[in-house]
């Protein structure tokens, strides 16, 4: 089983818009969604999952309303808001950019400087 | 979701967090026996999977950004119910704030009546005053109202101000109706534009009505309009005669209209009057009023007056020697009230810094009472910041509470309290309690809690909280004493300076009281003075037109006005009464006696 890794800050809340740009969906489905995703290896701790929903509501990313699961269940659905999409698109493009900066650095520093 | 929504669904808003949660632990539980767990275990499995339930539920809380308003009206309800179960420490508190903003509350609206409150002028901020200054001073200091040639030279002469000049000119209104003495006033056609009052009937004067042989025309207040013409609409174009001569009436102002908070009842064109006064440059009786012409400034204004100075004086000596104008803001004349209300409201601030010291060493006794309290919440979890924010909201909601409780007082008392002022408050009748005077009780009452709230606030527990908790609130720190102390002596030199102005102001009040005016207003032979409308000769000189009169037998005479009710020894006649403030136009040399018993 290869070892969990924490989150990085702030991801927690892009990975939650991504998740939630598929349409709308509930907290269970979205710790769910996480969990399968990222085949185990990333570890979103279901205690942080909620305030963060939380959060991002307040800020006006996330909009929520409550409907019946297939079970016949109330549950509290997700959905992005416009906002959230400008947000989901504006984080994803710079989390782009991070990662490739960092391993062109990575693949710099192995093949030396020339 | 606004946040004002969010802390009115308090309630449906935890029940849905409640609600959330369970459904994720129900649906984990659910899929956890799916994959062959006992229902026991799925169960502990699924609690453990997402922690604590309360430490979850406190970061949703948090993450909603109403929090710190949800904790206000936490403490808000738990402050209520601590003075509720104490009710002795509530009344004592309640009734010295209430006492105290009261007092305050009521010296500010005095102040903000009398002094702040504009006139009911449009854009009355930009208004002026225009005055003569002497580079020497008399007892009256060294502003001097406006002789009519000046104003004329001004008016030429200054660019950027439009200008309008008026007088008091009282005198009898013989016709229609009963004869009445009234306050009257001669203006410039230039005042009602430039004050921006509009008539309620007709029309304010044209300005070729503002020269000496135009038609005589007049303006009439509201009220003699509704006593002398009933209110009819025929007042318009009907004649009016006052001081002996005849006006056409051509405008009726509003009810509401002022000069300076006084009323006046007719108005005249004050270019038409071709008396001696009007060409002497020594006849200070004019008031100019001014506003800044679009675009110019107060600098420049003032400028243009010095020149204007300079040149009348080397043009007549004479009178205009050493003599300059100058444009002030115009503003309520309220004489040496100013001061008093300042004193005042110096003496009741003193008043609620006493109040303050009260609580405040009755909080600070009270929380050190409370101190197990308090270290038990510390030791529970919260921090020192949310400590000192649950005694300053507590101390908050007993300040209010006291304001809202001094300003019904204020309420009730102003009145009584605007009336009996010695003397008669100037604008009396602008004296209210308005949104500003509460704001200012709101700010005062805010202030004074969080006087009195800061030493209980800032002595929340932070450390050796074992300590505390052990040994339970028989102790009273040593900081506390000390604390204590400061408040004892600060409260003793308060009231020491308190009690020794009081003493000085009372003393001064009695002196007032006990000065010789020369005339004997005790006895019942009193002089007693009365109003009067006289019967005027033909022409501007009237004989006067105040009656003093000395009570007693009043002697049939020649020339008995009937309406004098009372029996009199001995009258005078003259057209300012003795020690009044108002002064008429043209004063007797010497008050002719009339009659002698």
């Amino acid at each position: 089983m290869p070892a969990k890794f924490d989150l990085p800050q702030g991801t927690l809340d892009l990975l939650i818009l991504k998740v939630v740009a598929l349409g709308p969906v509930h907290g269970y489905a979205i710790a769910q969604r996480l969990h399968q995703v990222s085949r185990d290896v990333v570890q979103a701790p279901q205690g942080t999952l909620y305030p963060a929903l939380h959060r991002l509501e307040n800020r006006g990313l996330l909009a929520a309303d409550w409907k019946q699961t297939e079970t016949g269940r109330d549950a509290k659905f997700y959905r992005l808001t416009r906002k959230g999409k400008a947000q989901l698109e504006t984080e994803s493009a710079s989390w782009q950019k991070l990662t490739e900066a960092v391993s062109l650095i990575l693949a710099l520093s192995e093949g030396g400087a020339e | 979701m606004t946040w004002w929504h969010r802390v009115t669904h308090l309630k449906k808003m935890e029940d849905q967090l409640d609600n959330e949660l369970a459904f994720h632990i129900e649906q984990l539980t659910a899929d956890l026996i799916a994959r062959g767990h006992s229902a026991v275990e799925a169960r502990r499995l699924a609690r453990l999977e997402l922690g604590g339930p309360e430490q979850v539920k406190e970061d949703c809380r948090d993450a909603r950004g109403t929090r710190w308003l949800e904790d206000f009206f936490q403490d808000v309800r738990y402050a209520v119910r601590t003075l509720r179960q104490r009710p002795g420490f509530a009344a004592v508190a309640l009734l010295s704030l209430a006492l105290g903003t009261g007092a305050t509350t009521v010296m500010f609206s005095l102040i903000d009546g009398v002094m702040l409150k504009p006139f009911a002028y449009r854009d009355p901020s930009r208004l002026l005053r225009l005055w003569e200054q002497t580079d020497w001073s008399t007892q009256f200091g060294s502003l001097w109202a406006f002789t009519y040639p000046n104003y004329l030279d001004c008016r030429q002469a200054v660019r950027s101000l439009d200008m309008a000049v008026w007088e008091v000119n009282r005198g009898t209104l013989s016709e229609p109706g009963a004869a009445e003495f009234l306050d009257g006033v001669e203006a410039s056609h230039e005042l009602f534009p430039l004050l921006g009052v509009n008539v309620e009937l007709g029309r304010a004067f044209l300005p070729e009505e503002d020269k000496p042989g135009a038609a005589p025309v007049a303006l009439i207040s509201h009220s003699v309009w509704q006593r002398h013409f009933g209110g009819s609409r025929d007042a318009l174009g009907a004649k009016l005669i006052f001081d002996g001569h005849p006006y056409t009436v051509v405008g009726v102002l509003p009810a509401a209209f002022r000069l300076e908070d006084d009323q006046f009842d007719v108005f005249t064109p004050v270019g038409q009057d071709t008396s001696q006064g009007m060409q002497n440059r020594g006849a200070h009786a004019f008031r100019v009023w001014a506003r800044p012409r679009p675009g110019a400034s107060l600098g420049q204004a003032q400028t243009e007056l010095t020149l204007v100075g300079q040149r009348l004086a080397k043009q007549y000596p004479d009178t205009n020697k050493g003599r300059t104008f100058v444009a002030q803001a115009l503003k309520p004349d309220v004489g040496d009230t100013k001061q008093t209300l300042y004193l005042l409201l110096g003496a009741v601030v003193l008043v609620l810094l006493i109040a303050c010291a009260n609580i405040a060493s009755l909080l600070l006794a009270r929380a050190v009472s409370r101190g197990r309290e308090l270290a038990m919440r510390a030791a529970l979890g919260a921090g020192r910041g949310r400590l000192a924010r649950q005694c300053l909201t507590e101390s908050g909601v007993l300040a209010v509470m006291g304001g809202a409780l001094g300003v019904t007082l204020a309420a009730i008392g102003i009145r009584p309290f605007a009336l009996f002022w010695p003397g008669g408050l100037p604008r009396a009748q602008e004296v209210q309690l308005n949104w500003r005077v509460l704001l200012f009780a709101l700010a005062v009452s805010l202030l004074s809690g969080l006087l009195f709230g800061l030493a209980p606030a800032l002595r929340a527990p932070a450390r050796h909280l074992e300590q505390t908790l052990r040994s339970g609130a028989r102790t009273l720190a040593r900081g506390a004493h000390r604390l204590h102390g400061t408040f004892v002596a600060s409260e003793i030199a308060i009231a020491v300076v308190l009690l020794v102005s009081a003493g000085l102001l009372g003393r001064t009040m009695m002196r007032l009281s006990a000065l010789d005016p020369g005339v004997d207003i005790h006895s019942p032979r009193a002089p007693l003075s009365l109003p009067l409308p006289w019967p005027t000769p033909s022409g501007r000189e009237r004989p006067g037109s105040t009656c003093s009169i000395r009570s007693g037998a009043f002697p049939a005479s020649r020339q008995r006005p009937s309406s004098i009710p009372y029996p009199c020894e001995m009258a005078a006649i003259l057209s300012t009464t003795p020690r009044s403030q108002r002064i008429s136009k043209r004063v007797m040399s010497t008050p002719p006696c009339w009659p002698t018993a």
